[in-house]
């Protein structure tokens, strides 16, 4: 596309979800910002993901704080881009969670107490009335919570619109540019960043690389912590409405944190605009492999018709995986590089990219430009207890 | 479909069905009319209206025999979609049978006294 | 389906497709004793090519062809047909018709195939299958895989290519084959290849009216390769024979012309015909207009590599078209074990090539079997071998004649459609390559949804390759590379549940 600039205020690599928030932020607080993109736009974690901007599967603490704040950022950034002619199909369609279990209905009624707590709107929905949201829910529920706020976005238009918004503000984009070195002064600031196509002179480098975010910080030569933990999605046929909201099974939750090293699976689904459900959700530690997991495919299957009687006769046309930029203490990693001045780290948010995108933006544009943080920064941090520390420990212990 | 069993009537032009030929190099067995060799023709209903069908018919076939092309609105724009690839592949010759589907009308065969219906799922940008 | 039917049924070969490549591989492998277990889509073997007529007397038999000259193709004497036929007779080839690969992987030792069956295989309930005990497993497990899951048309978009009447050659040759339906009263034969004669002689015989086979490529260049081929006779006086057939008919046929719009209200009523310069670019103030009621287009033919790709096969340009194919070696052996390739899915090559890779194809699975030792593979392959190449030979001449020009892109309008499924049109696909920096398939498929309908890309594939290409000014990618398919054919959410032990029918 456009030339490499010679310099800029701000290099930013990767053009997933959290590059173009970071790169819109950046460029509307006036810096010159070039994006490095070393496929095309969302070519990592982005597009396999459902555009899920969720505060209910969050317990309280940094990430929920982050995720509210994000949450908000969306809605305003929809509806500015919306007065712009710009649809990127943000629904605010709102998340029910719901147990099948006597268990599941403990585990609900416990989260949503402690999430209101954290400031989390959660309606408490009887069981029986449930299929008032979802028409085609299973009777045989034990429990039900409402979260109005959760809200849907389509990730790559989302991705194409926040570009389109930085170039506006003077930001370029260079796909199909691949990073190939940091460079430092004797200082150890950062001073460039070299591609195959040429160098950009800059003194502040963002890496939202994701998946390849350890990759770029060994070319500062730091390590970061960052490994893929593969999703897989089903596709149905489109259908007209059968499924409202995002619809979670209550061990939903329980799947994120769970041990790592199992694949774990809870069901997601819900419908989109344009017709297909979406079923998820599954965690495995499997390095890059694409090989689809039938085993888990089947039980997400299984558990979707459980959830939705409905969905056994639907048919599903396809399936895709992707894989998120994992950390080992599951908390993003946002913030300058204590080891390496100038470099921003705007990565490791796992599943929750998408969602946590416009307030990740707000942190890195605030430590960029020395402004105060809209909250508290530091459990984001590089330097913080339980990620490179974590990360040795757990060498020293294998 | 009207009528046409009379032996010897000149083949019409809008007719379709080509009657096929005999297995080998013999007479057309059970030759008795244009349709002649197709076996006992049935019916079925599509949209609102009744379809006759030979044996081993698709119901794309036996629908475009009866001048029907169109067989259901594209999902986004509603536009008309017929037979295309006639080999499933293409998948936009979709219908229901019998409230199940959608199917697609180009493998499925035609079964008699089925109700075949207009696939039409709108969907949105 | 049985629930919880997660135990694959064991087979110790199975051929998937049941066109000229299947059958002689199925053929071959049965020959040296190995039972054989053949998967088909259509609810009677012989593909695409030995279409069986399903309407009529002797329905169902493949070879049998419903169109009255047979033009095309495939005749009820062939000798690969008829050993096929006598290998079901006989019980030493099992044949599971109306049955769809939809997912498959490959593992230590051979390969899981995920199986749903019915007449139209997404219809799932298999209500007019046959009785047959283990017609319903679900999962067939295979020591070895010998896939010829051939091609499908190619058909370049231009605009009202959706319109309803507007269909594929090969599509209409299927109808008049198999059903000994006409397509239309009136139609053009458009598109380029040698497949186009065929099929307009085919409807002029049953009583078409073939306004006009348009050839998109030019004659001189068709003829720069013509004397390479003259030594295959029996192709020449094949092509000759539908020339006469169209002849007869007085259908002219024109070369450097093709069909660059359709237009009509609800259905195809007419279709500009419009010459193209050498690199296919429409000549303007050569439009014509002619009335139809049918527009039959093809530009050759798309392997299908779903399958190969999903078990993991390693596929490769193909040389003249630049579709993936699968890599094969010289025993049609992918670079999975156990798993062999035959027939259009490594490269379009007609079915005379097709068989010949079969019988090579089953000769080398059943040497994997140990079925036979490495001289009978090689003295019984030998004169497959030879033709094979000689065969190969043709094919690739016959692809540099049709080699496709460029410009045909010039053609597209701003909201021509070009994936028919997501309907998704020429201008937003330009605007994601030049505006939105989607400079690869994938993300245009990703900003566009360009190809993630039913159809998995089978119709558009192709045409989004080369849009990227034109209008990135890149050359096209290597589609070989890119991701497929999990899913190969629509399957109902509770046949994927069933794979899952704990399932329980709701």
């Amino acid at each position: 596309m456009s030339r490499l600039p010679a310099t800029a205020d701000a290099v930013v690599i990767g053009a997933g979800i959290v590059g173009a928030a970071c790169a819109d932020a950046l460029a509307a607080a006036g810096r010159s910002v070039a994006v490095l993109e070393r496929h095309a736009l969302t070519g990592g974690t982005t597009a396999a993901g459902e555009g899920n901007l969720l505060v209910s599967d969050k317990e309280p603490g940094p990430e929920l704080d982050l995720a509210l704040l994000a949450n908000r950022g969306w809605t305003t950034l929809g509806a500015a881009l919306a007065d712009d002619g710009v649809d990127i199909e943000l629904e605010a369609k709102g998340g029910l969670m719901v147990a099948t279990t006597d268990a599941g209905r403990d585990a609900i009624d416990a989260l949503a107490e402690r999430q209101r707590a954290a400031g989390v709107v959660v309606e408490q929905v009887a069981a029986e009335d449930a299929h008032r949201f979802e028409p085609h829910l299973t009777r045989e529920l034990t429990a039900a919570s409402y979260y109005p706020q959760d809200q849907q976005v389509q990730p790559v238009k989302a991705v194409a619109a926040l570009l389109e918004r930085a170039r506006g503000h003077g930001a370029t984009f260079h796909p199909a540019t691949r990073v190939t070195g940091l460079h430092h002064g004797r200082d150890g600031r950062l001073t460039g960043v070299a591609t195959e196509r040429g160098t950009v002179g800059t003194e502040v480098v963002v890496n939202a690389a994701g998946l390849w975010s350890a990759e770029v910080a060994e070319l500062a030569g730091v390590h970061l912590p960052i490994r893929p933990r593969r999703g897989q999605i089903l596709v149905t046929e489109p259908l007209p409405r059968l499924v409202h909201r995002k619809v979670y099974d209550a061990d939903y939750v329980g799947t994120i944190a769970a041990d790592p090293a199992e694949a774990a699976l809870s069901a997601v689904i819900e419908g989109t605009r344009a017709g297909t459900i979406l079923i998820g959700s599954s965690r495995e530690l499997v390095g890059l492999d694409r090989n689809p997991n039938w085993d888990l495919l089947a039980r997400m299957a299984a558990r979707a018709i459980d959830l939705f009687p409905v969905l056994a006769e639907v048919r599903l046309l396809r399936t895709y995986l992707g894989f998120r930029p994992y950390p080992p203490d599951h908390l993003p990693v946002i913030g300058e590089d204590h080891r390496i001045p100038g470099l921003f780290h705007a990565t490791g948010h796992e599943g929750a990219g998408i969602g946590l995108a416009p307030a990740t933006a707000r942190l890195i544009a605030a430590a960029v430009t020395g402004q105060r943080a809209p909250i508290d920064p530091s459990p984001f941090a590089v330097d913080r207890p339980g990620l490179l520390a974590g990360e040795e420990a757990a060498r020293a212990g294998t | 479909m009207p009528a046409r069993d009379q032996r010897g009537a000149a083949p019409d032009p809008t007719d379709l069905r080509v009657t096929p030929p005999a297995e080998g190099s013999g007479p057309v067995r059970g030759d008795d009319g244009p349709h002649g060799g197709r076996g006992t023709p049935f019916t079925f209903r599509h949209d609102g209206r009744t379809v006759t069908a030979y044996p081993g018919e698709t119901i794309g076939a036996a629908l475009l025999a009866a001048g029907v092309r169109a067989l259901r609105p594209s999902g986004f724009d509603a536009r008309p979609r017929g037979l295309f690839c006639g080999i499933g592949a293409c998948f936009d010759c979709l219908v229901t049978v019998d409230g199940d589907g959608p199917v697609r009308a180009c493998l499925a065969a035609a079964a008699p006294d089925t109700e075949v219906e207009v696939h039409d799922v709108p969907r949105q940008r | 389906m049985s629930p919880g039917s997660a135990d694959p049924t064991r087979v110790p070969a199975v051929v998937v497709g049941a066109g000229p490549a299947g059958m002689a591989a199925a053929v071959a492998l049965a020959e040296t004793g190995v039972p054989v277990t053949v998967l088909d889509s259509y609810p009677h073997p012989g593909g695409q090519y030995h279409r069986p007529r399903a309407v009529g007397p002797g329905a169902g038999r493949a070879g049998v062809v419903a169109a009255p000259t047979g033009a095309g193709t495939g005749t009820g004497d062939d000798p690969t047909v008829a050993a096929f036929r006598h290998h079901l007779a006989v019980g030493t080839v099992h044949l599971r018709s109306s049955t769809t690969v939809w997912s498959a992987s490959a593992e230590e030792g051979g390969c899981t195939l995920r199986l749903t069956t019915g007449t139209d295989p997404a219809a799932g309930t298999a209500a007019h299958a046959a009785a047959d005990p283990d017609r319903d497993a679900a999962l067939l497990h295979a020591e070895v895989v010998i896939i010829a899951t051939g091609a499908t048309d190619r058909v370049l978009p231009f605009p009202g290519w959706d319109l309803p009447g507007v269909c594929t050659a090969g599509g209409a040759q299927a109808l008049l084959k198999g059903q000994g339906i006409r397509v239309g009263t009136r139609a053009v034969v458009a598109g380029s290849g040698p497949f186009l004669l065929p099929v307009a002689a085919a409807l002029a015989e049953a009583g078409t009216t073939v306004a006009a086979v348009a050839e998109a490529q030019h004659a001189a260049v068709i003829a720069r390769a013509a004397p390479r081929i003259a030594g295959h006779l029996d192709v020449v006086t094949e092509g000759l024979g539908y020339a006469r057939v169209l002849a007869r008919h007085r259908v002219p046929v024109r070369h450097a012309t093709a069909v660059t719009a359709a237009a009509g209200d609800g259905r195809v009523e007419e279709v500009t015909l419009q010459r193209l310069d050498e690199q296919w670019r429409p000549v303007p103030g050569t439009e014509q207009r002619v009335a139809v009621d049918a527009a039959c287009v093809s530009f050759g033919f798309v392997p299908q590599v779903g399958l190969p790709a999903l078990l993991g096969c390693a596929l490769t340009s193909d040389p003249v078209w630049g579709d993936p194919v699968v890599a094969v070696d010289s025993h049609q052996h992918t670079c999975v074990d156990r798993v062999f390739a035959a027939g259009e899915s490594t490269g379009v090559g007609g079915a005379a090539v097709a068989v010949e890779e079969g019988a090579l194809a089953g000769l080398a699975a059943a040497h994997a079997l140990g079925a036979i030792d490495v001289g009978a593979l090689r003295d019984r392959g030998a004169p497959h071998r030879r033709s094979r190449a000689r065969k190969q030979a043709f094919a690739a001449t016959l692809g540099r004649m049709y080699r496709r020009g460029d410009g045909w892109v010039h053609w597209l309008a701003d909201d021509t459609l070009i994936c028919r499924c997501e309907e998704v049109d020429h201008a937003s696909v330009r605007h994601a390559v030049t505006a939105l920096g989607a400079v690869d398939q994938r993300s245009v498929k990703l900003t566009t949804r360009c190809g993630m309908g039913r159809c998995q890309a089978r119709m558009c594939g192709d045409a989004v390759a080369a849009l990227v290409a034109h209008h990135s000014g890149a050359p096209a990618d290597d589609r070989a590379a890119l991701s497929t398919p999990t899913v190969l054919a629509p399957v109902r959410l509770r046949e994927l549940a069933a794979l899952s032990p704990e399932y329980e029918e709701p």
